[in-house]
Order: structure tokens, then C-alpha cells, then sequence
């Protein structure tokens, strides 16, 4: 069962390309970013730990279960609503954004509120289903994209344009303090295990979280290929210029005896897979956590029939975020983004330390128990 | 409940349709696909660009000179508002996601080419794996010129950049992310081959123009093209290297290795080891193999003193497509690199070790 944590940790590390973390970083290439490139995997391991350990203790609990033993109705019913509307808010991001690829490379003649409203039904509908359902979608997605996305990047890495001294140059500025938006880009990376808070259900009682120690160095080793393999082809200057920096980086590959001779086209397909996935997973969660706060909720990660009341909050969903999105503009959500990434960083940050005070309280209460 | 499904999947269905209907997609009978591309400068200082393209026109054959070709150019103050304009000259959508050959005209490089790589890099549907070069004379006369022996349309110039057909030593093969790359790049600077036409049917590529960030400074002889090539390792990619020649003998390269360092002293040296595997291809009459471990001290000799004169050619005209200023800033801090770097480079010396091992003097003894 270990694989499914694994799964959810790393299509959170994938799809950092979609919430355009290697525009931010390579933006602050100079600054900070190389810094918190190094800092980020220790951060990420200890709240990995933090959170694995605390729910362990809660074993087949989710977040809403975890915090209505301690506290009352109301405070959960807040805590699940601000959460819900974080990770909401990821989704949305991560489909518009996909959206804005769709009709800037493949189909530029496309409405872009039709391509959003289509990945939005698509990931909506995806979403209701059960979260036994769900996990295995993104095991099969996954699976089929790992293949493709390690060709992409070995065929990027053995590119003849690749420039090894521009590399060096970014990387020595390694020396410099780093900047809040960089290091919450880099941290992004390291934060899959935030959707435990709800797969946990579907753990078995006697679950053991297994080799976490290897996790942030496999997303520290994608994070430094997401950052530096750009730098090296488009070279220390002209990295900045470019806003979906990795589409430009795939196309620059020539695959000369590939069915297509153009890589963008191998990437974006992948990129579509893990986005979708994101989305659905991310908004899977969102679903759950609002169920919890009406009122004769069933808690059933293997239903065979979803319930009326997700395909409203799907419906929703999908509403608010399409309203929202006819009045962005692209400007406006790169700096949403970056201020995102940033409020992210606070939240997890309380929210994992808040399950780990909770896990240290319970043990203790179990300790007294035995004791008297 | 199956009459309920099968109502449900008719209503999706129809759904569908109508939201496809909006997507504007056009069958490839409705596009012209552009084969070769050419920007010059028209000498209007008002509409200071000239766009040549060059359409292919499908055709039922393909045999030898059977390719058939359109080619529509116009004036223009940019080049989108041009490119737009040249839509309104032809009848079906024009696609440029099929052209791989960009050629800027020599008049436009001696100018600013930095307009026209910023508008490529800047459009979707233009692959960042197009090869680029300098047309001369003009990048229409090459564009607009049809070879004889031509089966696909726009095929012959295509086949020149790409590593599937002829791979030459002289041939300089630049894609536009590198040229954009180096067009920004601090201590890197652009290199672009010229392309020219050769008895009015067929195209040579045989030399190339050093830039700075905007036009042409240097262009280099065919000989000192293929030592460039050489020496800055991008024959790797083709595994074709080339030959030395200095008479009587000549020698096939099977395979270049070139690493350099900078030293930061008061006189910044760059020491350059070349190591080259090499076999004799012409050697006087009656020569012996005993004689061969003397030739190749003199011919090691010869090929140092060469890339010397190369190098500092390059250097004395102030380029630095190699990327030592790249190098220097990796290895040594550099406060203000664009104040210091040209002073630097200006005492740069170059010293030069090659080292040849032979393989062996062909078939003969």
C-alpha cells in the first residue's frame, strides 16, 4: 500500500511545472533560488516525517475525522472549508494554466473558455467518484506517464545544445540568502504528503509508511532537473524570457527517427495527463472535506454510487472557477500564483505542525489511561 | 435503465458536437505549408522588412525536379503585420509549422537581426528546432531559387540542416533556441552559416558569420569554418570531423576532443588541449610508416598554429562565439561582467596543445 503515498506524493512533485515554478525560480536565478533548491528537501523531509508520523497514529482517519475528536463541530467545519478552498484553489490554477497551453500551442483557433469548460467537466465528474476510485485512476495515470516523462527529461539532459558552464554559472550563486517566493516554489516540490490528510482512509489499520527518507531525495533530484536543465539550454539570460519555460525547452529537442520530429508535442501530452490527474485528485479532496460539513455525511472511501451532495459541491466547483477565470488575465495569474505558492507555504506549515501537536496530545492521553 | 443510458449517451454526444463545432480546426487542404522563410531588409526605411516565403504546393508525383513551389514576399514596417498581410496574397490558411529554414538576409544581418529572432521565438507555431542562416546575397534570391533536382517541395534547403542527408564539416547547423540563447547570453555570442547560391540551381553552405548580440562582424573562409567547427566541438554531434590539410599530407580527423581552461593571472591565458584520433589520406609518393611519428609532431604543430590565428582573428575582432566569457564567468567572480569582460578578453592569449594519434595510413603502407 506504500505505492499509493508514493503516487500521491509525486503527482504533487510533477506538476510544479504546472503552477509555472521554474518561471519563479529562474526569475530569481541570481537571487535566491539556487539557496533554496539546497534548504528545501530538509524542510520538506522533517514535515514529511512530522505529518507520516502523526498520522499514523490516527490510523484510517482523514483530517475532518482527526480534528473532531478534539474539537468542536464548528471549528472543524472552518479548518475544512479553508483547506478545501487551498487545494481547490491549486486545481484551479493548475487547469487554467493548461488551458492557456492548450490554445497557445496546440490549437490556437480554440475558444479558451471551451477547452477550460471541457478539462473542467472532465476533472469535476472525475472527481466525485470514490476515493478507492481515485487512487487507482492516478496509479494508472502515473504509471503511464513515468516512461514518458523519463524520456523527456534524458532526452532533454543529452541534448547537444546543453551548455554545462551556464549551469555553473547559476550555481554559484548558491551563496546568497533566499528570497520567500523561491523558497516557497522549492518547497511546493516536497509537499505530495499533504494528501494523506485524506488517503489515509484507505490505509489499512496496521500501515507502516515505508523508505520516506527516499521520497524528498527523488523530488529534490526532479527539482534540480526542473530548475538547472532549462538554464543549461536557453543559457543564464534568456531562461527569464520565456513563461511556460519547459514547453520551450522540450521543443528545442530533436527527435530525429521519432514519429514526430518535434518533442512538444510527446510533452504536452504528458503534461495534460499529470495536470488532469492533479486536478482530479486535488479536487477529490476538496469534495470530501465540504461533505463533512453537511450534515448526515457517510464516510465510505469505497461507495459504490457517489451521492448527490458531490455532485453539487462538483458543480460548484466548477462554476466558480470558470466565473473567476473569465475575468484573469495571464498577467494576473502569475501573480496570483506566486501569491499562492507564498500563503501555501504559512498554511502547511500550521497545518502539519497542528497534526503533529494533535498526535504527541493523543499519545500522552493514551499514556495516562494506561497508567492510572 | 439501458433506454435511460442510451438516451443520456445521445444527449452527451450531441453536446459534444456542438462544442466542436467552435474549435475552428482547418483540414490540411485548407493550408499552405511554408517551406522556407526569408527576411530581408528592403531598403524602405519605412517598411524596412522584406518577408519571402516559399509555399508548397502538393503535388501527385514525386519525382526528381518535379516539386512545385509558390513564393509570395511583400514589404512591410514589422514582420507579424507582414506575414499578416501575405495571408490576404493566398488563398488557404499559411502554416508555419512545417518550416525548418529561417534565412535572414545579409543586408538585414549587417544591420540588427535581434527584431527577427524575437518574433520567432515570440510565435507559437515556430519550432524552436529550426535551423537559421544568412542568405546571401539576399535571403529571397536563395529562397526563391528552385533547384533542379528537387523532389519535395522546399526539401533540398531543409535536408542541409538537418543530420539525415549530407553531413559536412564546413556546415555550421544553428536552431533558433540557440540563437536566441546566445543573443542574450553574456559571454556568448552568435553564429549564423551563410547560405549562397552556387551555379544558380543548387545552394552551398560552407561558411559561417560571427555576430555580436545584433549583426555581423566577422565571416569566417571556408577552411577557418571547418577548423571553428572543429575546435568548438559541434562537428560531436554528426561524428563527422573533417580534415586537416597542410601540404603535402592530409589527414581524415576520426574524432576531436577539445577542452580548455582560463587562467585569471595578470596576462589571462586560455590553455587549450585538443586531442584528435587521426588517419592519412594523402601523403607523398613512396613514404613509409617509419616516417610517420615526425610528420605528426609537424602537422601537430601546424594545427596549433592555426587554431592560434583562428582564435585571435576572432579575438582581434571582438566576438566570442566559443563562450570563454561564459567559461570565465563560471570559473572566476566577475563584478560587472559587461564593464570588465571586453578588456579581458582584448589580453586574452591562446595556447594551444594539440595531440594527434594516428590510427594508421589508410590502405596503403
Amino acid at each position: 500500500m506504500n505505492r499509493y503515498f508514493f503516487y500521491n506524493y509525486f503527482i504533487v512533485c510533477f506538476t510544479n511545472l504546472m503552477l509555472l515554478i521554474p518561471y519563479f525560480l529562474t526569475a530569481d536565478r541570481y537571487g535566491g533560488a539556487v539557496m533554496s533548491i539546497v534548504l528545501s528537501p530538509i524542510f520538506g523531509y522533517i514535515f514529511l516525517y512530522m505529518f507520516t508520523s502523526s498520522l499514523s497514529k490516527f490510523p484510517g482517519k482523514a483530517l475532518p475525522e482527526i480534528f473532531s475528536l478534539f474539537y468542536p463541530k464548528w471549528i472543524v467545519n472552518i479548518v475544512m472549508v479553508y483547506k478545501a478552498v487551498l487545494i481547490g484553489i491549486a486545481g484551479a490554477l493548475v487547469i487554467s494554466t493548461y488551458a492557456v497551453i492548450i490554445t497557445s500551442f496546440l490549437n490556437p483557433n480554440a475558444n479558451q473558455y471551451v477547452m477550460l469548460m471541457l478539462l473542467l467537466i472532465v476533472c469535476a465528474y472525475a472527481a466525485t467518484r470514490s476515493t478507492v476510485s481515485i487512487a487507482f485512476i492516478l496509479e494508472i495515470s502515473l504509471l503511464l506517464s513515468l516512461p514518458v516523462i523519463a524520456f523527456v527529461m534524458y532526452k532533454t539532459i543529452n541534448n547537444p545544445l546543453m551548455n554545462w558552464d551556464a549551469i555553473h554559472v547559476i550555481a554559484n550563486h548558491v551563496d546568497h540568502m533566499p528570497t520567500l517566493l523561491s523558497f516557497a516554489c522549492a518547497s511546493f516540490v516536497f509537499t505530495g504528503y499533504l494528501n494523506m490528510g485524506l488517503f489515509n482512509r484507505i490505509l489499512p489499520p496496521n500501515f507502516k509508511f515505508k523508505y520516506i527518507w527516499s521520497y524528498p531525495i527523488i523530488a529534490f533530484i526532479v527539482l534540480v532537473i526542473t530548475f538547472f536543465v532549462p538554464i543549461g539550454i536557453h543559457g543564464t539570460e534568456t531562461v527569464s524570457q520565456y513563461i511556460f519555460l519547459w514547453s520551450a525547452t522540450a521543443d528545442s529537442t530533436r527527435m530525429m527517427y521519432g514519429f514526430i520530429e518535434r518533442m512538444l508535442f510527446v510533452f504536452l501530452i504528458v503534461l495534460i495527463n499529470i495536470s488532469l490527474t492533479f486536478t482530479m485528485v486535488g479536487w477529490h479532496m476538496v469534495i470530501e472535506y465540504i461533505r463533512t460539513i453537511i450534515p448526515n455525511n457517510v464516510v465510505n472511501p469505497d461507495e459504490k454510487k457517489a451521492p448527490l451532495r458531490s455532485y453539487i459541491i462538483a458543480g460548484c466547483i466548477i462554476i466558480i472557477t470558470f466565473v473567476t477565470m473569465l475575468k484573469v488575465t495571464d498577467d494576473l495569474m502569475l501573480k496570483f500564483t506566486a501569491y499562492f505558492l507564498i500563503f501555501r507555504l504559512f498554511s502547511e506549515t500550521l497545518t502539519t505542525t497542528w497534526i503533529f501537536i494533535l498526535s504527541r496530545k493523543k499519545v500522552r492521553k493514551y499514556e495516562k489511561e494506561a497508567a492510572s | 435503465m439501458r433506454k435511460k443510458l442510451l438516451l443520456s449517451t445521445i444527449f452527451l454526444n450531441i453536446i459534444c458536437v456542438l462544442l466542436l463545432s467552435g474549435c475552428g480546426f482547418k483540414d490540411i487542404d485548407k493550408r499552405y505549408f511554408v517551406v522556407g522563410t526569408g527576411i530581408d531588409y528592403s531598403g524602405d526605411e519605412e517598411k524596412p522588412f522584406r518577408i519571402t516565403i516559399k509555399l508548397a504546393v502538393p503535388s501527385v508525383s514525386i519525382d526528381p525536379g518535379s516539386s512545385k513551389t509558390q513564393i509570395e514576399s511583400i514589404n512591410s514596417a514589422t514582420i507579424a503585420e507582414g506575414v499578416r498581410m501575405l495571408k490576404a496574397q493566398v488563398d488557404k490558411e499559411i502554416d508555419f509549422g512545417h518550416c525548418n529554414v529561417f534565412l535572414i538576409g545579409e543586408e538585414m544581418a549587417n544591420r540588427n537581426i535581434q527584431d527577427v529572432v524575437y518574433w520567432m521565438s515570440r510565435r507559437r507555431d515556430i519550432q524552436n528546432i529550426a535551423a537559421l542562416g544568412v542568405g546571401t546575397p539576399s535571403a529571397e534570391d536563395v529562397i526563391s531559387k528552385q533547384p533542379t533536382v528537387e523532389r519535395v517541395p522546399g526539401y533540398s534547403l531543409n535536408l542541409f540542416f538537418s543530420n539525415d542527408a549530407t553531413e559536412s564539416s564546413f556546415t555550421y547547423v544553428e536552431l533558433l533556441t540557440d540563437l536566441f540563447r546566445r543573443v542574450n547570453e553574456k559571454g556568448l555570442d552568435p553564429i549564423l552559416p551563410v547560405v549562397e547560391i552556387q551555379n544558380d540551381t543548387s545552394y552551398v553552405v560552407n561558411r559561417i558569420a560571427l555576430l555580436n548580440k545584433e549583426k555581423i562582424i566577422l565571416i569566417l573562409t571556408p577552411e577557418e569554418t571547418q577548423l571553428f567547427n572543429q575546435i568548438s566541438g559541434h562537428l560531436g554531434v554528426t561524428n563527422v570531423y573533417g580534415s586537416f590539410p597542410s601540404p603535402p599530407y592530409v589527414i581524415a580527423l576520426n574524432s576531436v576532443k577539445t577542452k580548455y581552461s582560463i587562467t585569471n593571472e595578470d596576462q589571462p591565458t586560455v590553455n587549450m588541449k585538443i586531442k584528435q584520433t587521426v588517419t592519412f589520406e594523402e601523403e607523398p609518393v613512396n613514404e613509409r610508416s617509419e616516417e610517420q611519428h615526425k610528420v605528426l609532431l609537424d602537422l601537430q604543430q601546424a594545427y596549433s598554429e592555426k587554431s592560434q590565428q583562428l582564435l585571435v582573428k576572432i579575438q582581434e575582432a571582438g566576438v566570442d562565439p566559443i563562450g570563454f566569457g561564459l567559461r570565465y564567468r563560471a570559473d572566476y567572480d566577475l563584478a560587472d561582467f559587461d564593464e570588465n569582460w571586453p578588456d579581458i578578453y582584448k589580453r586574452i592569449k591562446f595556447e594551444i596543445n594539440t595531440k594527434m594519434s594516428t590510427r594508421g595510413s589508410g590502405l596503403l603502407r
